[in-house]
């Protein structure tokens, strides 16, 4: 005997239908023109779902949040440009990230399988902390601000903060790292609800 | 000695010297009977006040070159010094009276200095000698005056009855002590001395214009149109390269220096990179200021940062539903729907495997424009329910498209281009 089927669930309403519309509506400003921002899309796509794909299904959902949003932005760093240096700020963080995770990984069998600690070297004798080949010091890791420029707004140390890798930038390249940043994010967010609305559609 | 007989003496030392040291014949008894009474408080006014007259008409008729440098730059940088004892002019009793703080303005401003108003007089040839030391032009000797004054300043400030020969003075290039060495050239330096005795400048050009080039180097034009021999092809060549220079008009070459150019250029780019801004960011194109286009700049990035987490907390959600075969359902669905594009996530089949190319080019319809078009996917899942009981999507590649993927990756299988998640966790 066939049940009737219910027809498939409304559409969940959009969270931000100012940034996020349908098709070319939201996708103003010029970006999506051309083959250039075509090819950036598709491979934006390419690697986003790719990163999605190996990602376990064991996995909590705090953990899977934090994993699709690092996924987000190596996504876009890798399908953007190599010579912006927000690109390259996300890609040095998301290495650096894996190194840490190396070695912490390494260090946890390496404390499995020897049972008896080493005997201690001079230098850690002495008190001195041996930094690891990954390891990277604060202050070497910090870029000090440039000096505030004549025609820059106090608002800029803002944006410093919140574009990758605009710490140690000058205004006027600040303000170009911002329109690529800003059209990658777009892009990302625009596929991300493509995603969602396709899954909680099935 | 008194101070009146000292300043007697002098004076009338100083107009026995004849009318062409100092003071005229006809003047002798004005100064004689005022400094003759006593001095009192009226009667220093009153020869402040001669003094500041005396100066004026020796400034308006005796334009010679020695009173002139002499006054000059005896006058100290602020202007309210004493007189510096010069041969010819004053002796030394008369130097602590006061000179007029504007004789310089006044001295500039006499027609006396526009090079060649006087040269049939007695006194043109000291005019053409102003002239030469000058460049011809009012600005030159204010120019002469900053310069020299403010280097002797001290010197004059210390030894006050000390002689200064006038011709350290007057003589020599007037950019060549104190002044830097990007000061705009003068005309003159580049023209000659004799294009000057025939040429006639009017007082006011020092407001020429500067042909600065591409770099921000300053050149002033190598002709002028200035004199009455020159003829046509002299205005032909100066029209010529009126042609190749970018024509920049700046008072004192202070806007086409680097440091100006550079800032200038700078600014150009900021506000070039601003309006790209202002088209990506919606709403920012009614915001008139910079800071608050860079406070809707800010917001806009923050909101799509904030959005990209809450999508990736949506998608966390529905991830263990993630075994769903997107490559199979839109390569099958733009068999059954041609119209749809075949991007409708942003993806088409053959972005998955670069290498992967149609032989059949009408399969793939449109572009990436359909990216976030919920309609599509309603269509697209609609018919998958109608087709088949269950929301089971398909995991088989059918159609021409599959034996496409067989020819290009004869090992893949069909469930090879699925997204599913595998063994090994996403390593960041």
């Amino acid at each position: 005997m066939d049940a009737k089927r219910t027809p498939p669930p409304p559409t969940p309403p959009n969270p931000n239908p100012s940034v996020i519309g349908s098709g070319a509506a939201a996708d103003g400003g010029g970006f999506g023109r051309g083959e250039a921002a075509a090819a950036t899309k598709h491979m934006l796509a390419f690697h986003f779902l790719r990163a999605l794909s190996r990602i376990h299904r064991a996995t909590p959902v705090t953990r899977r949040t934090r994993t699709i949003r690092r996924a987000a932005y190596s996504s876009m760093a890798r399908a953007a440009s190599p010579r912006r240096a927000w690109s390259r700020a996300l890609l040095g963080q998301v290495r650096a990230r894996r190194s840490r995770t190396l070695m912490r990984r390494a260090a946890v069998l390496v404390r499995r399988r020897v049972v008896a600690a080493p005997a201690p070297s001079p230098a850690s004798a002495r008190g001195v902390r041996i930094i690891a080949a990954g390891e990277t010091s604060a202050a070497a890791r910090a870029v000090p601000p440039p000096p505030r420029q004549q025609g820059e707004p106090p608002r800029a140390e803002a944006l410093r903060r919140l574009v990758p890798g605009g710490a140690g930038m000058e205004y006027s390249s600040l303000l170009e790292e911002t329109a690529d940043y800003l059209r990658s994010l777009r892009a990302q967010v625009q596929l991300m609800q493509g995603l969602v609305d396709l899954f909680s559609y099935q | 000695m008194d101070m009146s007989e000292s300043s007697e003496k002098g004076m009338e030392s100083n107009a026995s010297s004849g009318p062409g040291n100092g003071i005229p014949v006809e003047w002798q008894s004005q100064f004689s009977s005022a400094f003759a009474c006593q001095p009192s408080v009226a009667a220093q006014h009153q020869q402040h006040a001669m003094m500041d007259s005396f100066a004026a008409a020796s400034a308006g008729l005796w334009a010679s070159s020695d009173v002139v440098s002499a006054m000059s730059s005896a006058a100290p940088p602020r202007g309210a010094g004493f007189l510096a004892p010069v041969p010819g002019f004053l002796q030394q009793g008369l130097g602590h009276f006061p000179v007029d703080s504007g004789f310089i303005e006044r001295a500039a401003r006499s027609t006396c200095f526009g090079g060649g108003m006087m040269a049939g007089g007695p006194y043109g040839a000291a005019d053409q000698a102003m002239g030469d030391a000058f460049g011809g032009t009012a600005e030159g000797l204010m120019d002469h005056h900053r310069n020299v004054g403010n280097d002797k300043a001290e010197e004059f400030a210390g030894n006050g009855h000390d002689e200064v020969p006038s011709s350290e003075v007057a003589g020599g290039d007037c950019s060549s002590k104190g002044s830097d060495s990007k000061k705009r050239r003068r005309p003159n330096e580049v023209m000659g001395t004799d294009q000057v005795h025939s040429s006639n400048l009017p007082s006011d050009s020092a407001n020429e214009s500067v042909h600065s080039k591409d770099k921000g180097e300053e050149s002033s034009p190598a002709t002028t149109n200035g004199g009455k021999s020159k003829g046509k092809g002299a205005k032909e060549t100066s029209e010529s390269q009126k042609e190749e220079y970018i024509h920049v008009r700046a008072r004192r070459g202070q806007a086409t220096n680097s440091h100006s150019l550079a800032e200038r250029l700078r600014r150009e780019k900021i506000s070039e990179r601003m309006k790209l801004l202002q088209d990506l960011v919606p709403g920012c194109s009614k915001v008139t200021g910079k800071a608050v286009m860079l406070d809707e700049i800010i917001n806009y990035v923050q909101s799509l940062q904030r959005q990209v987490e809450f999508l990736s907390m949506k998608l966390a959600t529905v991830n263990p539903r993630l075994d769903l075969n997107i490559e199979g359902l839109l390569s099958k669905d733009l068999l059954r729907f041609p119209g749809v594009p075949s991007s409708s996530i942003g993806f088409s089949p053959e972005m998955m495997h670069p290498q992967l190319q149609l032989s059949q080019p009408g399969l793939i319809h449109g572009g990436t424009a359909g990216m976030a078009n919920p309609d599509v996917f309603r269509r697209i899942i609609q018919a998958q329910l109608g087709a088949k009981d269950g929301s089971q999507m398909p995991h088989s590649l059918n159609g021409s498209f599959s034996d496409v993927s067989q020819m290009a990756y004869p090992s893949l299988g069909s469930q090879d281009l699925s997204i599913r998640p595998s063994q090994d966790g996403f390593q960041m």
